[in-house]
């Protein structure tokens, strides 16, 4: 039997009418993501096999080998780009997740000086990373408030750090970096998780009041699993953001990831700026081989922890 | 959820919100000194900054508030004229409308579509949009750059829409629970008062999700406003504010009092989205929220 006369017998005209109108309302966004997701991911995976002039290669991955246990073709060793992407995130998911999710939680309580806090909690996100980097910058700079009140604390800065700012030392550039992102890097999931937090039935809480319940109690007891599928989903999406988020290093560095900041998603985005300008590009193929390798080393821990995600949602009882 | 009632909490509890409350205090002042601070400098000279940029400004200069649109300027990479404040606010304004009413539309008809109706591959489709938000495939970015090359969408404003007009993205996500939660029964009575399946997308389902789609929209714009890394790739000849202010830093020379003016141009740039952000802040927080993602 043909799909169409599968299709007739299981349906009605109604349902295939309406069959005819959800196709339309798919058509433009599947067409789109065939090309702009599909076909883009196929093609570079082809490009990591390719050289210049088209022809099957393994070359790339030799680069992207070369990368790892020496320095690739831009100078930077991978390794280290790897180690610092992973530090940056771990700084940013595994500290200052669970802050955000306490942090909301007060704030959804309405404590006095909510709504101003709430505000000034997204001024980060809502100024920007060029805006906010730009301030930074100047502030960590040599002549910076930042620098100066570190001096002024007697702190014991390399003389580089001194001389030209925390981000121009080798000694203080990354370590700067991660303060940057401890600090501010609280903003990040506060409106999904208020979203998420204020769904929680006040009755809840009212009747846990009653029974005693204190903070933490009525927290981890009630908010966080009423939530929880919510908290996956963003830590999914977190672990999948690991080697792709460049933490503004381009910014901070003005495109050089010098100073020992480079990152693996700094890297990627350089390889593409650099295509893109056509000064000191390195072709399709490398930064395609990069992805490749880095999409097998990560697939496997991504769907683990989707899948460890997953279960541990089944098993939370509201 | 309800308001605090502080004199009834326990003893502990009030103990913990007063700690938080002082945190929250110093928070605060880390995320607002940058820009207080930027907002001070932006009256001094370029002298009187360069020697002391903590002080209060001796005298306080208006005029590079109007300077930033009369001397702002920024220097491409390729050379050639100067782009002026006035250009790149308006291509942030267009990119921002554009970007974010093909990227919300797109997201809409999708997550309608799958939320509402079962039809051969819906079930596949959904799965589709989880794997592809979940599985990092990485490093696509210069076949990316290569494909918008060879359709000529790079500088063109007529076509680089189609690149942003992914539906299958965390908007899908937050849209499909939204259409899940809305009530059948408007729609089916308006079905059987007979109208059809588009009449019923308008008019009645519709205005129920705008506030969802306001809210995705509004943060969007705020990511769009702010992003640089877009523009400085594939929209070189048009930058918006955020890539100009990039640029502006290799075109100092331009300007007499450059940083002061720099500072300016930063506070308002930021102001726009500050203040849509504090107006609705409350349509976003009560309406941006997800589920879980199984695929």
């Amino acid at each position: 039997m043909s799909l169409k006369d599968k299709i007739k017998q299981n349906y009605s005209i109604m349902e295939r009418r309406d069959f005819v109108f959800a196709y339309l309302l798919v058509l433009f966004p599947v067409l789109q993501f065939v090309v702009f997701w599909f076909y883009v991911n196929v093609s570079s995976i082809g490009l990591a096999f390719q050289d210049g002039m088209g022809a099957f290669t393994f070359s790339n991955f030799k680069m992207v080998w070369n990368g790892f246990t020496d320095k690739d073709m831009l100078g930077i060793n991978l390794l280290d780009s790897l180690g610092r992407s992973f530090l940056l995130w771990i700084v940013g998911e595994g500290f200052i997740f669970p802050v955000t999710l306490i942090t909301t939680y007060v704030l959804t309580k309405k404590i006095a000086g909510h709504y101003v806090f709430r505000i000034i909690y997204y001024v980060p996100g809502l100024m920007g990373s060029i805006i906010w980097t730009l301030l930074i910058k100047e502030m960590v700079g040599y002549s910076g408030p930042i620098t100066k009140l570190m001096l002024s604390i007697g702190a014991d800065l390399p003389a580089t750090a001194r001389k030209n700012g925390l981000l121009r030392s080798e000694d203080t550039a990354f370590v700067t970096l991660l303060m940057v992102r401890s600090v501010m890097g609280v903003v990040g999931n506060n409106a999904v998780l208020t979203g998420a937090y204020t769904r929680v039935p006040d009755e809840l809480f009212e009747s846990a009041e009653l029974d005693g319940a204190g903070f933490f109690r009525q927290m981890f007891g009630i908010a966080i699993p009423c939530i929880w599928s919510t908290i996956c989903t963003l830590l999914t999406f977190a672990l999948c953001s690991v080697f792709t988020c460049d933490y503004n290093v381009w910014l901070f560095t003005d495109g050089t990831g010098g100073y020992g900041t480079s990152t693996i998603g700094f890297q990627l985005y350089n390889l593409t700026y650099r295509l893109s300008t056509g000064i000191g590009s390195t072709g399709y193929g490398y930064p395609a081989a990069l992805g490749v390798v880095l999409t097998v080393v990560t697939l496997p821990v991504v769907l683990t922890g989707k899948y460890l995600l997953e279960k541990a949602s089944e098993n939370v009882e509201v | 959820m309800n308001k605090l009632k502080f004199k009834r909490t326990p003893l502990g509890s009030k103990i913990i919100y007063i700690c938080f409350f002082v945190m929250f205090v110093f928070f605060a002042f880390l995320y607002l000194y940058p820009l207080v601070w930027a907002f001070l400098n932006s009256f001094k000279s370029m002298k009187e900054y360069a020697t002391d940029s903590l002080s209060l400004p001796d005298k306080w200069i208006w005029k590079h508030y109007i300077q930033v649109f009369t001397e702002f300027q920024a220097v491409p990479l390729s050379g050639g004229e100067p782009f002026r404040y006035m250009d790149m606010l308006f291509n942030s304004l267009w990119i921002l409308v554009v970007k974010v009413f093909v990227n919300v539309a797109s997201s809409m008809l999708l997550a309608y579509a799958l939320a509402k109706f079962r039809f051969p591959g819906s079930k596949f489709l959904y799965t589709l949009v989880i794997f592809a938000n979940t599985i990092p495939i990485i490093g696509a970015g210069p076949a990316a750059y290569r494909l918008a090359m060879q359709l000529g969408m790079v500088n063109n404003p007529a076509l680089i829409w189609l690149m942003w007009a992914g539906g299958f993205d965390f908007a899908f996500i937050v849209l499909y629970g939204y259409f899940k939660g809305v009530s059948p029964s408007y729609s089916e009575s308006a079905k059987m008062d007979g109208a059809s399946n588009w009449t019923i997308f308008i008019k009645v389902v519709l205005p129920q999700v705008t506030p969802c789609l306001a809210a995705i929209a509004i943060t969007q714009a705020t990511g769009v406003w702010n992003d640089y890394s877009t523009p400085m790739i594939y929209m070189r000849d048009y930058p918006n504010l955020a890539y100009g202010m990039y640029l502006f830093k290799d075109s100092t020379f331009l300007v007499k009092d450059s940083m002061p003016i720099y500072f300016a141009s930063a506070v308002i740039s930021c102001l726009p989205v500050i203040i849509l952000y504090t107006c609705s802040q409350n349509l976003i927080l009560n309406n941006m929220t997800t589920g879980g993602l199984k695929g």
